[in-house]
């Protein structure tokens, strides 16, 4: 191949919400597109929990294909969980499960968080008691494991028996599946009434799962390159990999994430892993990295201790996507865009920002380099 | 008083399990019976009795004879000894117990040789009570060995390490009172075997010496168990408005319930405080301030995610001040700085600057402390006697007890410096003092009188067995709760025994058993007492499961559940930031997804 050749139009770096709906806005937009994917980030590592209305006009996407192929738990949260009102709406809104009726919590031994009695006093609901032989475990991946053999789900509903009789809906702690994103669904078929999971932590299946659910999510003919790679500045920019080996393409998307996903790495002081991009933070006064850069800049910049969020330091963009150079205006190149936790004043907005913001990005990507011909 | 030669007359040597250097987690057995030659309790001092009080505040019965103000060392430690003389007491903390100073120390009940050549009566004092408290309470000591360093060449090296071995052979004459073994001279060859990666550069040799480690808050937990067993009335997170002086003479005290907005009011025949570097502040409400003087030099500690050594090493900070870092459980210590403070003493800041000085320090003999990461820092104001003029380090560690009789309120006492090591003896100095001036005359026996769970020694592999648990997680049961580790096991069930924090390990049987029995009321409480979220996940894995375990006890909503595990993760998380790197930036991203997760309900 000649260097002069692009592998692929859009070159999207991270295969998270952002990198994936930048992916396949790109696709869609016309662009041949690539992804890089290293690892799980913020999507894989979270609590699988939607947090933020998507905007429009991914909205659909939002509850659309992408969560429902999550399995019903990520379908369920994503629409109610930010809206719902009380004050236990992570961990408890299953409203959709209990229109009305009295839903069930299943009393499974697993990790010492799941108290079915806590979550059914609260849900007004009734503790259904774990059927002999339900898969089990001290955590919930193990448990979620257990749910991924072949059959289980069935078995799991046929040994509820007739201890679900009247109930609207069931509630598990979140283990509904770990590979497999359909066990929901084949509990729920199989019993007749709504399934549903509470939130868990940061490593809890239902982000595991939602990762899955975006990678089956990116378009056919989008290929995945599974490695590490940092930005190569040119007329024809590139990726080079870990190998050494370099692919050139005609823009660039930064679908890093943050501290998590490592698009963001705290050394010295706060830098860009992929293109060492100026990072800002979010009162827009100080770079981070680079020219200028400031030695050990104090945590508490860009970490807002009250809210437990991050303050959001991270690139900044121009409303086209495009990454700024130092100086605040200037873009570092025609060709280079970033989206998702990797930006400023991102961070903390949680999946369904990153995915309204990748998509709205790489559509751009796709389109400029029409423009530009 | 019987002197040194008094403790060093035993022929028996006290039996203490394995010798050699790998202290680490190794049980300390109480003595027979006599071998440490205890002295009887000194006769108390005669004083004027107090009259019951005729002010309309006391016109009935007082509701105590002693109220104590502080749940520290020093508070908890009066308070045992006083409920133990037959004395009804009340004590009243405004955070929570060992919130402070004693919580956040170095842990050690050590003489502090580096008190030896300015206040040798503190190392003294400091060994001999470190001897009784390894009697009362031998499940919560371990054995730290120190290794002290010397580079350098040639004579002037020579003359160093001459020095510092003449230095501790005077120590050593004080280790004998607290069991510890004398020093020795290691070789570059043996000190790098028994520290493998230190600085091996200029090496000349190295000294050993003896110290025993203790958790200071479990310390204070212990004496205020006891203290409520034996008729004390324990009031956590009540913070005293006022101590009321009527006629000059302190009647009582009123109070308010922090968490509750409960209003309280108390009369008490003696009022002591006991609130280290609050003091001031505390006695300020009776107007007496200016005659209790400290100068609250603020201690931190970083807290690394493994044991870097197995034994603690010395070092010197960039100003030439010695630091140290110590193996302390799973995870290291390494501490102190020793800094004037004006800040607010509830909320103690720590910085990216005082991290620095305490790694770059360490790091100059143990170059491979950057491998490991920084899960957590400790803040403490240390209660140290007020001087003009002189460096934090010089400052005096003795104690001192204020009578304000002479200060227009009778009845008032404030008990001001201090040591974790010695709060036994200055507990008991206190209360030899106001004891006999309300008419009682009953003996000390804190020194004698085990601390609760410190009455036997717990056959932990047996337990383990008969429980079907790991040694691992047993001792670390044992090592915070004695003989008590038995009853709380007995009283759990299979799922009681699950590890809710895998770091530490925590049970759940132990998380019910702190919020049932040792007064915890905030999620937070428990972590103190059980070290739950202490560990490398830094509460990610286990603040909510902690939560759940500890509301059911403790009657939460659901909603306060959530509440308490995102103050948990959030105050964890606040302890980590100034020691925030590259190692820890990213779990600390994650803790803010855990935050988010617990919802919205749970942040301010």
């Amino acid at each position: 191949m000649s260097a002069h050749e692009a592998t692929a139009d859009v070159l999207v770096i991270g295969a998270g919400a952002a990198g994936v709906a930048a992916a396949r806005a790109a696709r869609e937009a016309g662009a041949s597109v690539a992804v890089v994917a290293d690892g799980g980030g913020a999507a894989a590592l979270g609590s699988g929990v939607v947090w933020g209305a998507a905007r429009d006009p991914f909205t659909a996407w939002a509850e659309g294909e992408v969560w429902r192929a999550g399995g019903r738990y990520v379908t369920v949260a994503g629409w109610l969980v930010e809206g719902a009102a009380g004050a236990l709406r992570a961990l408890l809104d299953v409203g959709a499960l209990a229109p009305g009726g009295t839903p069930g919590v299943l009393d499974l031994a697993t990790h010492p968080s799941w108290s079915a009695r806590l979550v059914a006093q609260t849900l007004g609901a009734r503790v259904i008691p774990a059927p002999d032989g339900a898969p089990g475990g001290q955590t919930f991946r193990e448990v979620a494991a257990g749910f991924d053999r072949e059959g289980a789900a069935e078995a799991f509903a046929r040994s509820l028996g007739s201890s679900c009789a009247g109930l609207s809906g069931l509630l598990l702690p979140p283990v509904l599946g770990l590979a497999r994103l359909d066990v929901a669904a084949r509990i729920s078929e199989a019993l007749g009434i709504p399934v549903g999971e509470a939130a868990g932590g940061p490593g809890d299946p239902p982000g595991t799962r939602a990762m899955r659910a975006l990678r089956r999510w990116l378009p056919d003919g989008v290929e995945v390159i599974n490695d590490r790679a940092t930005v190569r500045p040119g007329r024809l920019p590139g990726l080079v990999f870990r190998s050494g080996r370099l692919v050139k393409a005609r823009s660039v998307v930064l679908a890093t994430g943050g501290l998590v996903g490592g698009g963001l790495v705290f050394g010295e002081s706060l830098r860009e892993a992929a293109a060492d991009a100026p990072v800002w933070t979010r009162d827009r006064r100080r770079v981070l990295s680079r020219a200028g850069a400031a030695r050990g800049a104090d945590p508490a910049e860009w970490f807002d201790e009250h809210t437990g969020r991050a303050r959001g330091a991270g690139l900044r963009v121009d409303a086209a996507g495009r990454v700024l150079d130092a100086d605040g205006e200037t873009p570092l190149g025609e060709w280079l865009y970033a989206a998702g936790e990797v930006c400023m004043g991102r961070g903390g907005d949680g999946v369904a920002d990153a995915l309204a913001d990748g998509a709205r990005v790489g559509r751009s990507a796709a389109q400029a380099i029409g423009r530009r011909g | 008083m019987p002197g040194v030669s008094a403790l060093r007359t035993t022929d028996e040597p006290p039996e203490e399990g394995p010798r050699g250097l790998r202290g680490r987690g190794e049980m300390l057995r109480p003595p027979p019976a006599g071998t440490l030659g205890l002295p009887s309790a000194p006769t108390p001092t005669e004083g004027p009795e107090i009259p019951l009080m005729t002010t309309e505040l006391a016109q009935r019965r007082p509701d105590c004879d002693v109220l104590i103000i502080g749940g520290g060392v020093n508070g908890t430690g009066l308070a045992r000894d006083l409920s133990l003389r037959g004395l009804r007491v009340i004590l009243l903390e405004r955070n929570d117990l060992a919130f402070g100073a004693s919580g956040n120390s170095s842990g050690m009940i050590h003489g502090g040789p580096r008190y030896l050549t300015t206040h040798p009566s503190v190392t003294r004092s400091s060994c001999v009570d470190s001897g009784y408290i390894q009697t009362i309470a031998p499940h919560m000591i371990f054995r730290i060995p120190f290794v002290m360093p010397v580079f350098g060449h040639g004579p002037v090296a020579k003359v160093r390490f001459d020095a510092f071995d003449a230095f501790f052979a005077v120590y050593d004459e004080y280790q004998p009172l607290k069991r510890g073994k004398p020093h020795t001279r290691l070789t570059p060859e043996e000190t790098l075997t028994l520290v493998p990666g230190l600085r091996e550069r200029d090496l000349y040799g190295s000294i050993t010496f003896d110290e025993w480690g203790i958790y200071g808050n479990r310390l204070c937990v212990a004496n205020a168990t006891d203290a409520v067993e034996h008729g004390c009335r324990l009031y956590v997170h009540t913070s005293v408005e006022r101590i009321v002086v009527e006629e000059g003479r302190a009647t009582g005290v009123t109070a308010r319930d922090r968490i509750d907005g409960r209003a309280y009011e108390f009369s008490a025949r003696v009022v002591v405080n006991c609130t280290g570097a609050w003091s001031p502040i505390t006695a300020a409400t009776a107007g007496v301030s200016q005659h209790v003087r400290v100068r609250p030099g603020k201690g931190v500690h970083l807290v690394l995610d493994r044991p870097v050594t197995d034994v603690g090493v010395m070092a010197e900070a960039i100003d030439g001040r010695q630091i140290f870092i110590e193996p302390w459980g799973n995870t290291s210590l390494i501490g102190t700085t020793d800094d004037d403070t004006y800040a607010d003493l509830d909320d103690l800041p720590v910085t990216t600057d005082e991290v620095r000085y305490l790694v770059e320090g360490v790091e100059q003999v143990l170059p491979r402390v950057r491998d490991a990461r920084i899960i957590g820092t400790t803040v403490g104001a240390r209660p140290s006697l007020y001087a003009w003029g002189k460096m934090e380090d010089a400052l005096s560690r003795e104690h001192e007890i204020v009578d304000h009789a002479a200060h227009g309120a009778e009845g008032l006492y404030s008990l001001i410096g201090g040591k974790l090591a010695s709060y036994r003896m200055f507990a008991q100095e206190a209360a030899d003092l106001i004891a006999p001036r309300l008419g009682n005359r009953a003996p000390c026996t804190t020194h004698t009188a085990p601390l609760p769970g410190g009455d036997r020694v717990v056959d932990v592999d047996k337990l383990a067995a008969r429980y079907e648990l790991t040694r691992f997680a047993v001792e670390r049961l044992v090592t915070r709760h004695g003989s008590r580790a038995e009853a709380i096991l007995a009283d759990s069930d299979r799922r009681g025994r699950a590890v809710v924090c895998a770091h530490e390990p925590v049970l759940a049987c132990e998380v019910r058993w702190v919020a049932k029995h040792e007064f915890a009321r905030t999620l937070a409480d428990v972590a103190r007492r059980t070290n739950l979220a202490h560990g490398a996940c830094g509460g990610n894995d286990c603040a909510l499961a902690g939560a759940v375990i500890a509301g059911e006890v403790l009657g939460w909503s659901p909603g306060e559940v959530r509440a308490q595990a995102a103050e948990l993760l959030r105050e964890r998380r606040r302890s980590r930031l100034p020691a925030i790197g590259d190692k820890q930036a990213r779990a600390e991203a994650l803790t803010m997804a855990a935050l988010r997760t617990l919802g919205r309900a749970a942040q301010p």
